[in-house]
């Protein structure tokens, strides 16, 4: 079966599918909002004022002149709050950045660090930033001090540990090339770092955020310098006048539009910086015209991780089959002889032809031998084989994916997850995040009439096959072929 | 020029080694395949040659790897990754920088003090030859595969290498394509008179025929997992 839609309608379709998706995200504010002044007007209380009272004093605040600020915080200049409340974001998101990149690259590339010091921040980011309270203002003096290091303590694990991770990510290739160039140790470093852009914006971007949560947090455990934690906590109580909660809701507003601008700024900044970003966004164009998108979209699209959740996120109604799974062999002994094999009901007629064509490929067999070479010393290792389709809401195959699992990695209750036949590898492993991670192994095209029964399609169609690794605590775990179809 | 005498390598002790009395030189001008049935360890010999492996196991003494014989450059032993070799790995899309340009590729080998009109031009003269120049501009993601492993081979030629290490060059291929690519090193070699050495791994013994003047077979004798080695000439005799 192939689709009948051609290639500029479906770009069209696309488009105005995602047109449609900000129409439909303004009315429903919209509807909240005609809700919200419905029970407002028609069933006035105290606790609801109207929207117009609050955008009114939002504005009448934001109006307040310098005079009134200088005598200190206790005024409801709105424009005096928001600018503390960015400066003390601005430092403490700075110096959290600055010690969680570095930290975060120094814990990646070296293993022994790592291996030293794992434990030691695995225990500390374990601690809520905000019980450290109490002992910032207790051992530390002032109001500007405890407040920057509660921001900076809780903010950095998220940064340090995309960007340990980003390091640990770098491809080895990229390791074993730079280390024939004319480069000094200084250069190489940062000709490395570049590999790990995207993983460490990543973290700064959801970094800003959380120091964003923690400034306002920290304003309102120490109201002496004022800001928005201040204006919404604290501010209302020093007016108790019919205004109280009017400012609390504003504050709020404010808060909740700060955190936009500070995510909206992160993500245009890291479209612009980081060069990896693009196969991110089109991973989206993917997702909205699947059946006509370009192939070197397609491949930028199988550099990235996370294909299959990708799709299933963005497309809503995809749907999973999971076509076999959980019979073990042995590694290395029975993989140049598998069998053919059936599932148990018989009815995957295509399993036969699918060992036929993917089992004896010498890439395989080859990266078979890397998992069997990396991990221990074990030459006998139990290996699950899972294969999965997903398939686009209209029924269209969009990807086939083959995974051979080292069940004994994982604990008890992901290997219980595998079995699931709703959930897809990338959905079960999220569980272990911090132990995981991916590595690309390469990609190809690849004309095959072996499995046009998964694609629907009879006679050799032209596919394009990604290997990649998924490794627990840095060792292999999980091979996965996919195929997408171009 | 290189030259391995008696190498014996093991991932573990425990294990059958990988590599057995392996012996084979690299002559200067030389391009020399080896191949043979998959995991019978060219890659290995290939990482250990180029010096990647002594890193490897400097850096990771814990990994259990252990190697007995010599590795000798020019008749010094080898002891890590040297400025005098350069290097295409199998899958060169990982090592190629996204966001940057075809011709920023190939020079971000040279960069330690600044590029040199004469660096730009050997860009320039290795990029025409693989037929790439006119995609110097081009984001390298927005190259085919074919031309993103040109790029490869150029930044590993741009340092005007002595042995250049080529892992499954043709394995990303076309078959339509992979003459192209054994013209393309002669080529290297004879019109831009580079003073060249090619060690390649391949499992495609038609290719490395046809390309190599030496081919070193690694084979299984004996239940020995791998390697004792059985050198035959290519059909150049240059």
């Amino acid at each position: 079966m192939t689709s009948s839609r051609s290639p500029h309608r479906t770009a069209v379709f696309g488009h105005i599918v995602r047109a449609s998706h900000g129409v439909f995200s303004l009315v429903i504010g919209l509807i909240v909002a005609a809700l919200w002044e419905s029970c407002a007007v028609f069933s006035p209380s105290k606790y609801v004022p109207t929207l117009g009272t609050i955008l009114k004093t939002l504005s009448r605040d934001f109006l307040i002149p310098l005079d009134s600020v200088v005598q200190g915080p206790g005024s409801h200049a709105l424009w005096y709050h928001i600018l503390v409340t960015l400066g003390m974001w601005a430092i403490g998101f700075s110096i959290a950045a600055f010690l969680g990149v570095i930290l975060g690259f120094g814990l990646g590339i070296s293993r022994t660090t790592y291996l030293v010091c794992l434990p030691y921040v695995n225990l500390l980011r374990a601690l809520p930033s905000a019980v450290l309270w109490p002992l910032l203002i207790y051992v530390v003096p002032g109001d500007f001090v405890p407040t920057i290091s509660l921001i900076v303590f809780g903010a950095m694990w998220q940064m340090l540990f995309m960007t340990m991770r980003a390091v640990q990510e770098i491809p080895r290739e990229a390791f074993d090339v730079t280390a024939f160039m004319q480069l000094s140790t200084l250069q190489r470093n940062v000709l490395l770092a570049q590999w790990c852009l995207p993983g460490v914006f990543a973290g700064l971007e959801m970094g800003a955020s959380i120091a964003l949560l923690l400034t306002v947090t920290a304003e309102i455990f120490n109201p002496n310098m004022g800001g928005l934690g201040w204006y919404v906590a604290v501010g209302w109580n020093a007016d108790a006048g019919p205004l109280a909660v009017v400012r609390i809701y504003g504050g709020l507003l404010i808060t909740a539009l700060l955190g936009y601008a500070v995510n909206g700024a992160f993500s245009t900044l890291q479209k612009r910086v980081v060069p990896g970003r693009e196969s991110q966004r089109s991973s989206r164009r993917l997702a909205n015209a699947v059946p006509t998108i370009a192939r070197r979209e397609i491949a930028e699209v199988l550099k990235t991780d996370r294909v299959t959740e990708r799709l299933c996120e963005e497309f809503g109604g995809v749907q999973l089959s999971v076509l076999y799974q959980n019979t073990p062999y042995f590694y290395p002994e029975q993989t140049r002889r598998l069998k053919p094999y059936t599932s148990e009901d018989g009815t995957h007629s295509l399993v036969k032809p699918l060992v036929e064509a993917l089992s004896v490929s010498r890439f395989t067999d080859s990266i078979l031998h890397k998992i069997g070479r990396l991990r221990d010393t074990e030459q006998r290792k139990d290996l699950v084989q899972r294969d999965v389709v997903l398939r686009a809401p209209d029924g269209q195959p969009l990807l086939f994916a083959r995974s051979w699992i080292l069940e004994g990695s994982f604990p008890q209750r992901i290997q219980d997850l595998l079995s699931e036949e709703h959930l897809t590898i990338g959905q079960i492993v999220r569980e272990l995040e911090s132990d995981i991670s991916y590595e690309n192994l390469g990609y190809r095209d690849q004309i095959s009439d072996k499995i046009n029964d998964v694609f629907q399609q009879p006679g050799p169609i032209l596919l394009i096959e990604r290997m990649r690794l998924i490794k627990l605590r840095n060792r292999p775990a999980i091979l996965i072929q996919e195929y997408v179809r171009p | 020029m290189l030259r391995v005498q008696d190498l014996c390598f093991w991932y573990d002790t425990r294990d059958l080694p990988v590599l057995y009395n392996t012996t084979f030189a690299l002559e200067e001008g030389q391009i020399v395949s080896v191949v043979g049935s998959s995991g019978c360890g060219k890659s290995t010999l290939l990482q250990i040659c180029s010096g990647l492996m002594h890193d490897h196991i400097s850096r990771f003494p814990e990994s259990g790897h252990f190697m007995t014989g010599s590795v000798l450059w020019k008749n010094l032993p080898l002891t890590g990754p040297i400025r005098e070799f350069g290097y295409v790995p199998q899958h060169y899309s990982g090592t190629l920088l996204r966001g940057k340009t075809a011709l920023d590729n190939v020079l971000l080998a040279v960069k330690e003090d600044g590029i040199s009109p004469e660096e730009r031009e050997r860009a320039e003269s290795l990029m025409t030859h693989s037929g790439i120049w006119e995609q110097k501009d081009s984001k390298i993601e927005h190259l085919s595969g074919g031309q993103q492993q040109r790029v490869a081979i150029c930044r590993a030629l741009i340092t005007q290498p002595g042995v250049v290490f080529m892992d499954e060059p043709f394995a990303n291929l076309d078959d339509s394509l992979k003459p192209g690519m054994s013209r393309l090193l002669r080529d290297f070699m004879t019109e831009l008179h580079l003073k060249l050495s090619v060690l390649l791994v391949t499992h495609d013994k038609r290719h490395a025929h046809e390309i190599s003047n030496e081919i070193v077979e690694l084979t299984e004798r004996h239940g020995m997992p791998s390697s004792n080695v059985q050198s035959m000439r290519g059909p150049r005799h240059d």
